[in-house]
């Protein structure tokens, strides 16, 4: 009866050692970034990981103030744009702008700050659009196209000018990136190894939860279940885009948020994309570009902007897949049909 | 002397059983909810689900309601212009969440344990 005591207590001891590591994740929450960010934090005393957040909370609160295309920084910046001036650029937003002009480049331009002018016509840049605000007409909308605006026509050094009368910045599509990488920074500068920074649904992770992997639901796009789960590994972010992120309705049609740079209207097809990288920013440029792109093209975009873990809903209820992603993800339900596809 | 006796067998069997239950319980993504969590600008708070009730959660607009019943929980009314949260309905499901972003709002809902560290959205 030895031996029965010894597996029964091997039994118990992986089942409490499992129980008590959830006890030492510290949440926190706070608005930033027009949305709600939490940071949990695993392993530190409390008063550690609690100055940490607030350090990360103050960073996230300059981003908030200067990354707006109407606040700060930028909003300075696109009035000078508008004006046919130029502005003094700092070096966080000098990086950012620089990042840009390559992720249009990769993405073959499905990925472009440089149409602010297109989102502010949408109505998308304001927090929460104008109740009632119909979509803009054709015409508005083709005078913005016509003129190509493009990251190449910013001219970027101590100071930023424009070429293009078009342009303005609108840099929503990889700010929350950049934040997710300025959070980690800091996080691992005051000492935290392991948490996971979530900013509204984009979320970096740090080392470990104890000892197992910080696990992520990924949302289905028809309703708030979970449509797939996955372990994050350390340094990597997840980010998802989708069309029930900000939408309205007009006249019985709903118009999302994500538009096609090529049509200047929301991009069609695609219901939802997930990218997991390393680097946040380009996981976040890259799951709005890989929706643009659609079931079709989206593989020749992530083989483009070099993303190997990609997962896209269409409106046919399919879910593509790079093999990567299919290789490290659990779907849940049997909803969907699976496509598995080879990065080129 | 036997290395294991058919009794430690039996034993190291329902031990294997135990741990494989637990895992398929508290691991699995699927099942009711049991309990719902809603956290909003400095506060949580936790509804264990079952009964029926309403709370009203201030955020960094106003005021939100929110409401449950045997059918699960909802977001009654909300001061946000677009009413997203509100249009989604019940969440009845661990696993799903729902949130007012311009309210700072959240719910998630939990079935025992935690399956998720966070949700991709």
């Amino acid at each position: 009866m030895q031996t029965a005591r010894r597996v029964l207590l091997a039994c118990l001891i992986v089942v409490f050692a499992g129980c008590g590591s959830g006890h030492r994740i510290h949440e926190y929450n706070f608005l930033a970034l027009g949305t709600l960010i939490k940071v949990s934090v695993y392993g530190e005393d409390e008063e550690a990981a609690a100055r940490a957040v607030k350090l990360l909370e103050a960073d996230f609160a300059w981003l908030h103030d200067n990354f707006y295309p109407t606040r700060g920084e930028l909003g300075s910046l696109n009035e000078a744009l508008k004006a046919g001036t130029s502005a003094v650029v700092g070096p966080d937003l000098h990086a950012l702008l620089l990042r840009g002009q390559e992720l249009e480049q990769m993405s073959g331009g499905l990925f472009n700050p440089a149409l602010g002018e297109l989102f502010f016509l949408w109505g998308f840049v304001d927090d929460e659009r104008p109740a009632g605000l119909p979509p803009p007409d054709a015409e508005s909308v083709a005078r913005i196209l016509e003129q190509q605006p493009s990251m190449r026509d910013l001219d970027i050094g101590e100071s930023a000018a424009r070429s293009n009368a078009r342009l303005l910045l609108d840099l929503g599509g990889y700010a929350k990136g950049y934040a997710l990488e300025v959070g980690a920074r800091r996080l691992l500068q005051a000492g935290v190894e392991n948490a996971l920074i979530n900013a509204g649904g984009d979320i970096t992770a740090l080392g470990h939860a104890g000892e197992r992997a910080w696990r992520i639901g990924i949302r289905d796009p028809d309703g708030p279940a979970v449509l797939a789960g996955i372990e994050m590994r350390p340094g990597e972010t997840v980010v998802s885009s989708g069309d029930y992120e900000r939408f309205f309705e007009h006249q019985g049609s709903r118009f999302h948020h994500i538009l096609d740079p090529r049509s200047g209207y929301p991009a069609s097809g695609t219901r939802s994309v997930t990218v997991i990288h390393m680097d946040a920013v380009l996981a976040d440029a890259a799951a709005t570009a890989l929706f643009v792109a659609g079931p079709e093209e989206w593989i020749n975009v992530a083989s483009d902007m070099g993303v190997r873990y990609v997962m896209l809903v269409d409106d046919e209820h399919r879910i593509h897949m790079t093999r990567a992603m299919a290789d490290r993800i659990e779907i849940i339900g049997d909803d969907y049909r699976l496509e598995v596809a080879d990065l080129p | 002397m036997k290395f294991l006796t058919f009794a430690d067998g039996i034993v190291l069997a329902l031990g294997i059983g135990f741990v494989v239950a637990l895992y398929a319980i508290l691991w699995t993504p699927s099942g009711d909810a049991t309990a719902a969590i809603i956290q909003a600008p400095g506060q949580t708070a936790t509804v264990e689900l079952g009964g029926e009730g309403q709370l009203d959660v201030d955020g960094a607009i106003g005021t939100s309601t929110i409401a449950w019943d045997e059918r699960g929980i909802r977001f009654l009314s909300s001061p946000c212009k677009a009413k997203h949260c509100v249009h989604t309905g019940w969440l009845t499901r661990a696993g799903q969440v729902v949130a007012c972003l311009p309210n700072g709002i959240t719910i998630e809902l939990r079935n025992g344990g935690l399956r998720y560290d966070a949700i991709a959205f």
